[in-house]
């Protein structure tokens, strides 16, 4: 059954794929990459990470994508017409990243067929407790983190010169 | 059970799809979405290599963390594509080119 449902995310994470690679509209594109994040919160709950599952949909297609579409709208106010993605080197960029996919499959990908994944429950109170615990510097660094990025990007997005 | 080989096949189709994205558009507001793919590719495989150790959590720990880190850049990313777009005019990096030798 969790086979099914993950071979079902998997088509869900490549048709987002394929539209957000060839789409000329920025809109379908920004839907397929919505897709992709939808199904990969999918997956990890299949994987038993609920937490994360979560996490991916409240903070990527929540709130990333949603800053996404909002740089979309401020930057496509030009013209009337729909902004259009243009692509150069495409074969080129075909060429280096089907290396790449291939190189990671054939030679690197073999070395995880004879591993098997151990039979995990569900892990939310035991990644919350190391979350406080054992990573409690690297969570409040995070804070910090958050804190300094929310007011770069006021400054940078704020429209006053000084 | 789902088989590690199989989403580690997936995690690089996100990686290569992603390299595609960032090599080949010609919108900053696309190449940021090719980065977010790359993102979660790094965070697929951490998660599936934490279900190799039965009572460990550092890859999912790892992943709550990169999962910060790409919060963070997205926000500075679309911020500063912003404030370009209000400078040049133009969201295409190749028409960002006033550093650009003019000969």
């Amino acid at each position: 059954m969790a086979t099914f449902f993950f071979y079902g995310w998997c088509g869900v994470i490549v048709a987002g794929l394929l539209t957000l690679a060839m789409s000329k509209k920025i809109i379908h594109a920004a839907l397929g990459l919505l897709a992709v994040l939808v199904a990969l919160a999918g997956i990890y709950a299949l994987l038993s990470a609920e937490l994360l599952a979560v996490i991916q949909l409240m903070v990527y297609a929540g709130g990333v994508l949603v800053l996404i579409l909002f740089g979309i709208m401020l930057t496509g106010r030009l013209s009337d017409q729909p902004m259009r993605i243009e692509s150069r080197h495409v074969g080129m960029g075909l060429v280096v990243s089907a290396a790449l996919f291939l190189t990671l499959v054939v030679f690197v990908g073999p070395a995880f067929l004879s591993v098997a994944p151990t039979d995990k429950p569900g892990s939310l109170r035991a990644l919350s407790l190391s979350l406080f615990s054992e990573y409690t510097l690297a969570f409040e660094l995070a804070g910090i983190l958050l804190l300094v990025s929310l007011i770069a990007g006021a400054v940078m997005a704020s429209s006053r010169q000084s | 059970m789902i088989a590690t080989h199989h989403i580690f096949v997936l995690s690089a189709l996100l990686l290569s799809v992603g390299l595609f994205v960032l090599l080949t558009k010609r919108n900053a507001i696309v190449l940021l979405m090719g980065l977010e793919l790359i993102l979660n590719a790094a965070n697929l495989n951490l998660i599936a290599f934490n279900r190799l150790y039965a009572d460990a959590l550092h890859g999912e720990t790892m992943a709550v963390f990169v999962m910060v880190i790409a919060v963070c850049e997205a926000a500075v990313g679309v911020a500063l594509v912003l404030r370009v777009y209000r400078h040049y005019a133009t969201a295409v990096p190749d028409q960002i080119n006033q550093l650009k030798d003019p000969s």
